[in-house]
């Protein structure tokens, strides 16, 4: 009836332009639902394989287990382990407990270095007046297209000679050679170039100093963009394993023990149901706290312009 | 006069603990930048003029590894070219499923029914790993995508499509394109909201009414800093990611699926001594020497057609 109304007075050119338009809003919508729901599929079968016997999900890998076998579990967390190199060489075995913990001091570790130069990079740049502060702001625009190419070998190189290779806490405490370029930079930038200026400025009348004015007045306005790309970090952090696999083999996470033990359980005589139950132990803590999360992440999700 | 010298100097101590303020912020990640950055980059094109043996001495090498490196480029080494042929393919695809992606983000941004849950439901494969995700996948592929074709439509011979040569590039593609839907429904709508309200309704009343109307005339002008954005940045991570193979085949892709990233992670990555290292120096070299005009030609080329300011 309103699509009647909207095509009522108009040329036939028009009418053409409408309904072709509203033809491709319902496929393009059944497409969405369907792309949507096959996420949601994904995991539920990852979920309810994670529950059969071996014969059952070999014979009828789409059903619902015919008995739901929650020793899987049980299985899976007394034999997802993963072998690993000590400092010395030695081959060791590593189960859940130090893998999640070396999950945790990378993800959280990481985040948190990153964030806090992030953040003061970003708030200096877009507040403060300073000889070479352009300079540095081009940089970062610069950097993020210009593309750096093969300087893996190297990187490693000198990850070896400064002693970062193997070596936790010194990836935590380094995480990116280029905090004031990127997304993230460019994003929250913005958020503290758009704060009006008023605040800071009566707050240095009543004697507050730079630090001051940064943690207590200025960083609380940003505070949700900075939270986003906090979490947002976190779970990216806590689902990498590039840096484990190259640079920090003697500290198995949980996303590469997955790799490792996947790789091994053919061998081992591990079921395929049991390291499916391994991919859903994984997968928890990131799903859950992008369910507490999942609003203030999907509304600050946003790129602008790259004009230096 | 006491007055006077007291304000300067109260104002030179404020400008003092403003430049202490600056350079504390600054100066943790310039060393960062300097080291890290600049020390690879530096070391990188060092490396491309060294010979390390397995010892790892290095010693001066001249032009060889460049050499080196242009023979496997045309045809010894068979990784490359096709690494630089399906990283250039991927960024064409990309192109290709841009107009695509904008529309399934105007549907997003103008609240059809169920957008807050597609939302939500698109960032799954960000959330949950793309590593598990793609481990599902590989699962999918090696056991219900077979015993569907085999139970439903009675083939007998069913190739695995991701171990599979002919097939496992685009099935690699189309892994990355169905996990990767986040910028469409999450990145898009958001820079389509940024813009201004009242726009879309003066154009309303200036007879733009369609989907196609507003695409063209309001969204895509309006959109035009964030598209370039992701179509330049597009272009170097092309080159530089190695994607979802390494997801799938760790260090043993088929050579028919390489991208160029692909293969530097493997040399980086598999090598049992730096030995291989400085003829991909040499190449990293001549890929960012040849790329990085095309990069920034592309820039120069989306700014100057940039619609706001025509």
């Amino acid at each position: 009836m309103a699509m009647k109304a909207q095509i009522k007075n108009r040329t036939v050119g028009e009418r053409i332009s409408f309904i072709t338009a509203w033809i491709a809003k319902i496929l393009l919508w059944l497409f969405m639902v369907a792309h949507c729901l096959s996420f949601v599929w994904a995991l539920s079968w990852c979920v309810t394989s994670s529950f059969k016997g071996l014969i059952d999900f070999t014979l009828n890998p789409v059903s619902l287990p015919e008995t739901w076998k929650w020793s899987n579990y049980k299985e899976a967390f007394s034999k997802f382990s993963m072998l690993a190199p000590t400092q010395d060489g030695t081959m060791v075995r590593y189960g859940i407990a130090p893998m999640l913990l070396y999950s945790f001091l990378y993800a959280a570790g990481t985040t948190f270095v990153l964030m806090v130069l992030i953040t003061m990079c970003a708030y200096v740049i877009s507040r403060y007046k300073f000889f070479g502060k352009e300079f540095i702001y081009t940089l970062g625009i610069v950097l993020m297209v210009i593309p750096i190419i093969g300087a893996g070998p190297a990187d490693m190189r000198l990850n070896r000679l400064l002693g970062r290779y193997n070596n936790l806490l010194f990836v935590i405490l380094t995480p990116s050679g280029t905090v004031f370029s990127g997304y993230q930079f460019l994003m929250i930038y913005s958020a503290f170039k758009g704060l009006s200026s008023s605040y800071a400025e009566a707050a240095e009348i009543d004697g507050a100093g730079h630090w001051r004015i940064f943690v207590e007045i200025m960083l609380p306005m940003v505070l949700p963009t900075v939270a986003t790309f906090f979490i947002l970090n976190f779970i990216g952090y806590w689902n990498g394993y590039g840096t484990f696999l190259i640079y920090l083999p003697s500290y198995p996470s949980l996303s590469l023990g997955i790799f490792d033990f996947e790789s091994r359980s053919s061998v081992e005589g591990v079921p395929a149901t049991v390291v499916m139950a391994c991919y859903v132990i994984v997968m928890i803590p990131t799903a859950t706290l992008y369910l507490c999360s999942q609003k203030l992440i999907t509304a600050k999700f946003i790129v602008g312009g790259l004009k230096g | 006069m006491q007055t006077v010298t007291k304000g300067k100097r109260k104002v030179s101590q404020r400008v003092v603990k403003k430049y202490i303020f600056v350079a504390t912020a600054l100066a943790y990640p310039g060393l960062l930048f300097f080291v890290f950055f600049c020390g690879t980059s530096f070391g990188s094109i060092i490396m491309s003029f060294q010979k390390i043996d397995y010892a790892g001495n290095a010693t001066w090498n001249g032009l060889e590894n460049f050499k080196t490196f242009i023979k496997f480029f045309f045809g010894a080494d068979d990784r490359v070219t096709i690494g630089v042929k399906n990283a250039l393919i991927l960024y064409g695809m990309s192109l290709i499923m841009l107009p695509f992606n904008l529309l399934q983000a105007y549907l997003i941004f103008k609240k059809c029914w169920g957008h807050a849950v597609m939302r939500a439901l698109i960032m799954i494969p960000s959330i949950v790993s793309s590593l598990l995700m793609g481990r599902i996948f590989m699962k999918v592929v090696d056991w219900i995508i077979p015993s569907i074709m085999i139970n439903t439509f009675g083939a007998t011979d069913v190739p695995n499509l991701l171990q599979d040569p002919s097939y496992a590039f685009w099935t690699c593609w189309f892994y990355g394109f169905w996990s990767g839907g986040s910028g469409a429904i999450i990145i898009y709508p958001n820079a389509m909201a940024a813009t201004d309200k009242e726009i879309y309704e003066a154009a309303k009343i200036d007879g733009v009414c369609t989907m196609w109307q507003e695409m063209w005339y309001i969204i895509l002008p309006m959109m035009y800093p964030t598209l370039s954005t992701i179509l330049i940045t597009g272009f170097a991570g092309a080159l530089m990611n190695s994607g979802s193979l390494t997801i799938f085949y760790k260090y043993s892709a088929p050579v028919e699926a390489y991208t160029l990233g692909y293969h530097y992670f493997v040399q980086v990555a598999n090598a049992k001594s730096q030995v291989a290292y400085p003829p991909l120096a040499a190449g990293g070299l001549l890929l960012t020497a040849v790329i990085t005009p095309l990069t920034l030609f592309l820039r120069w080329f989306l700014d100057k057609h940039d619609p706001m300011e025509g």
